[in-house]
């Protein structure tokens, strides 16, 4: 008889072990950090980001909080380190910007937490990272879309290339040139330019003087409508086929019009012209939450978002698991089907947006559907 | 017809530059202290027009050229205000006071841009219209020769009170010699509020300027007033006509000597302008051998 | 005007540790012509700067029986007092004209009077309105900064060695030129070294010697 009383203390205490056990797994929320360039010259692709991000982890089961990371390396990685402090993070959503994606790779393999980004740098993925998950169709995917819409579609046989100095644009440069080659048009004129330069007259001379017929831009939003001002300005007639940033509503918006006309762009897709009802529901939503239109960026990082909540659906609670889903799932987004070619390119169709001229909103005019091939397995 | 579409563009973008720099210098002569808010003066008035633009009805164009005297006005509100909070408080003290206490209310100008605007580049009314106007067989930029015109207006409207009026010859004074000016009675205090409403006032018409052709972001200040400091430099510390001969040299290396070459290779032979100025004339191009430089 | 113009009280001026003025009272009348005889150093730009406003001091300063002890250097130039300086400090870059006008706190109308005024005392003035001021030679500077003074129609003058380097004719035509502003009622004060320039004008003379006054206020016979 006086074993019943250690028996019955004995059954209770472990009774609670378990319950505490049970009830301490799930009373931590899953952690998503998302780290963004919302101040600096590439705050218009970082909100977006931003918003994509916003726009698929509001209301669900994971926390995420937004960290700027503006444009230095340092503050960057100031703000991984901040980030993953707490415990319970899964995945970070990581800044576009190409030079402070190569400064987080080697932290995020340190710390073995898989990366979701939109940066076209093309780097970031030969780095031999297995944390480095890219939403947005790479420099392999875009630039050769780009190169082949200006000599296949629009018959350019001497084609001019202006890129910006920064990681992003020199990346692009070289893919396009390669791309260009490949195809039997070389460029006939190349220029670099900072982020900083206002006047492009000097550099639109030049390409004008170079005979060239179509123009290929890989600069951000900025320097891209200033170059497509600039050339009306000219009075230099050529198409002109510009990088991602010109898909952006943003950028349409410095400009009448009148100078869109003749202007295309390469992208991963293009929201705004869209006509399905899933994307029309998306971009209602985003327009109600942030007040402006969405652009492929925040697409991309939306569906970027989406597949890390399939993950944590299917079962992953760790970042570890969260890796092995996005190395080998499959994942159908609302831009694109997703998979990843080993490296971390999830992204391989692209489409070309044009400007009418009667407008700001462009139409899809071409698209390039698994540009790598590797979605056929 | 080159060379004529990159001189008139050298001449307009000079021209613009030339509106920050004397606006610089009308400061500097007031106070011999240097306002490193003033590149923020000129985002100030190209998001002025900005936002002026927005208030008024979508359908009908109005040319930019309209909004100059409301940028002009908000823009001098806004040197008073940089005058009465970051120079007036610590005037008396040494110059480096004045560097960083005008460096902060630079950075609250554009942090307040950056929140109420966002931080992309915007863009104002063309000034005039755009296009070209055909004139002895070039094509003139009409967004050019209006900033040219505005440009000269307002210089010569400010040539006009420094050497007509009382006023006008109370800065000279001031600049020349500012104890022997309170020493006949003139009120310092006055002149230098006046010289930092009308210096913030038309860096704010060179934002309106700028806006269209180039856009404006809230981070532009920095640029701006780096160019401000270098025109003054090479043209005289001081000396207003210098500041606009130091913008137009800024202004043909930019468009100019890039044309020609590269922007990387214009820009690094900008800056060897400036040191060879330094180096055989310390005193500028128009400047007196005796200044003292801050 | 009678009476006291300018009534210095126990005026005291300390640099930088050092009293450059020590408990000065001085007095001048209504058309009087007085002169603070010393050497260099004797403290006579010091006490003229303070009773200007220019350097800080202690004790009293009245013009005209107003104590303008607390005001700024602008208010009391406006409540009627002048200062010449040494070394003159016409400003450079503004020409003759330009430098009479800008001294002026009166309407354009009453400023174009003035401005005859002065050219009628000064006609060398008079001949080169639009030269710049670097341009004049040293006792014409010496006139424009004395008509600068006149402009604005002050009570009293206060001058810092008005004939520092000029040739005695040209001292000559100042010195008559400071005769005529006296017995048109203003009071003078001049600080000089110069006594052979001073003593056809002053009506008294106070010796100064290391920021004291040394002797008692002098008529003009009592002079070496």
């Amino acid at each position: 008889m006086r074993t019943l009383p250690r028996l019955v203390i004995t059954f209770a205490t472990g009774m609670a072990a378990i319950l505490s056990l049970v009830t301490t797994s799930h009373a931590e929320p899953l952690r998503v950090p998302v780290l963004v360039p919302i101040t600096g010259f590439l705050s218009l692709e970082g909100t977006s980001q931003k918003n994509g991000a916003e726009l698929a982890l509001v209301g669900t089961d994971v926390s995420f909080s937004v960290i700027d990371t503006a444009t230095a390396p340092e503050i960057a990685i100031n703000a991984f380190e901040r980030a993953v402090d707490a415990s319970d993070v899964v995945s970070v959503i990581a800044p576009m910007l190409g030079t402070q994606m190569l400064a987080l790779v080697p932290l995020a393999d340190e710390f073995g937490i898989p990366l979701i980004t939109v940066s076209g740098t093309a780097k970031i993925t030969e780095l031999g990272s297995p944390n480095v998950y890219r939403f947005f169709p790479g420099d392999a995917v875009v630039k050769a879309a780009q190169a082949r819409y200006a000599v296949e579609e629009l018959d350019a046989s001497r084609p001019a290339i202006i890129s910006q100095t920064t990681a992003y644009g020199q990346s692009g440069r070289a893919a396009l040139e390669a791309n260009l080659r490949r195809i039997g048009t070389p460029p006939v004129f190349q220029e670099s330019m900072d982020v900083s330069v206002k006047d492009m007259l000097p550099v639109l001379l030049k390409v004008r003087d170079s005979g060239a017929d179509a123009l290929l831009l890989q600069l951000h939003s900025g320097p891209t409508a200033l170059v497509i001002r600039h050339a009306k300005a000219l009075g230099l007639d050529i198409p002109i086929i510009a990088g991602s940033a010109m898909h952006q509503p943003e950028t349409a918006a410095l400009l009448e019009p009148a100078e869109l006309k003749g202007v295309c762009a390469e992208s991963g897709s293009s929201p705004v012209s869209e006509t399905s009802e899933e994307m029309q529901a998306f971009v209602d939503a985003y327009r109600r939450s942030f007040d402006r239109e969405p652009d492929a960026f925040a697409l991309g990082q939306y569906d970027g978002a989406q597949m890390i909540l399939a993950a944590i659906a299917a079962g992953a609670q760790t970042a570890d698991a969260v890796r092995s889903h996005l190395q080998t799932a499959r994942h159908e987004g609302l831009a694109m089907t997703y998979k990843s070619d080993g490296k971390g390119n999830m992204a391989h169709s692209a489409v070309i947006i044009c400007y009418d001229g009667t407008g700001r909103v462009p139409q899809i005019v071409k698209r390039y559907e698994n540009l790598t091939g590797v979605l056929l397995d | 017809m080159l060379l004529t579409q990159i001189a008139l563009n050298a001449l307009a973008l000079g021209s613009a530059y030339a509106l920050v720099a004397i606006g610089f210098v009308l400061v500097l002569n007031a106070t011999t202290a240097v306002n490193f808010a003033h590149g923020e003066g000129v985002v100030a008035g190209g998001f002025a027009a900005v936002a002026l633009a927005i208030l008024l009805p979508p359908d009908i164009p109005i040319p930019g050229l309209l909004l100059l005297p409301g940028v002009l006005l908000v823009t001098a509100l806004l040197g008073l205000a940089i005058g009465a909070l970051a120079y007036l408080p610590i005037r008396k003290r040494p110059p480096i006071s004045v560097f960083v206490s005008t460096i902060a209310v630079g950075i609250i100008i554009a942090n307040g841009l950056n929140a109420t605007f966002g931080a992309a580049p915007r863009t104002a009314p063309p000034l005039i219209g755009v296009g070209t106007i055909e004139f002895l067989g070039a094509s003139l930029s009409r967004q050019s020769l209006a900033i040219i015109g505005i440009t000269a207006v307002l210089m010569s409207g400010l040539a006009m009170v420094l050497q007509r009026t009382q006023l006008g010859r109370q800065f000279r004074a001031c600049a020349q010699d500012p104890e022997m000016a309170r020493a006949l009675g003139i009120r310092l205090t006055r002149i230098t509020m006046i010289s930092f409403a009308l210096g913030t006032a038309f860096a704010g018409a060179a934002g309106l300027l700028l806006a269209h052709q180039f856009f404006i972001s809230p981070s532009d200040g920095g640029t701006l007033i780096l160019k401000a400091y270098i025109a003054v430099v090479i043209g005289g510390w001081g000396s207003l006509r210098g500041a606009a001969a130091g913008a137009m040299l800024i202004a043909f290396f930019e468009v100019g000597v890039a044309t020609f070459s590269s922007q990387p290779l214009a820009e690094g032979l900008l800056y060897i302008a400036v040191l060879l100025v330094l180096f055989f004339r310390p005193q500028g191009l128009f400047g007196e051998p005796q200044q003292v430089r801050v | 005007m009678t009476g006291i113009a300018l009534h210095i009280r126990n005026l005291s001026v300390t640099h930088g540790g050092v009293a450059a003025i020590h408990d000065v009272s001085i007095s001048v009348l209504a058309g009087e012509t007085a002169v603070l005889l010393g050497a260099n150093g004797a403290g006579k730009s010091s006490l003229l700067r303070a009773v200007i406003g220019l350097a800080s001091s202690t004790g009293s300063v009245s013009l005209g029986g107003t104590d303008i002890s607390q005001c700024t250097t602008e208010d009391r130039v406006r409540l009627g007092l002048a200062w010449v300086p040494e070394g003159r400090r016409v400003f450079p870059g503004l020409t003759v004209a330009e430098n009479l006008l800008v001294a002026s706190l009166s309407r354009h109308a009453e400023r174009q009077r003035k401005l005859e005024e002065v050219f009628s005392l000064f006609p060398q003035l008079a001949g080169r309105p639009s030269d710049h001021a670097w341009q004049l030679s040293g006792g014409q500077q010496q006139m424009l900064a004395i008509g600068r003074a006149i402009m604005a129609k002050p009570m009293v003058y206060l001058l810092d060695e008005p004939s520092l380097g000029l040739a005695p004719a040209v001292a000559e035509s100042v010195a008559i030129a400071l005769q005529q502003l006296a017995s048109g009622g203003a009071a003078i004060l001049i600080g000089e070294q110069n006594a052979g320039f001073v003593r056809s004008i002053a009506d008294k003379t106070i010796m100064l010697r290391n920021g004291q006054i040394t002797t008692a206020p002098a008529d003009q016979g009592q002079l070496t």
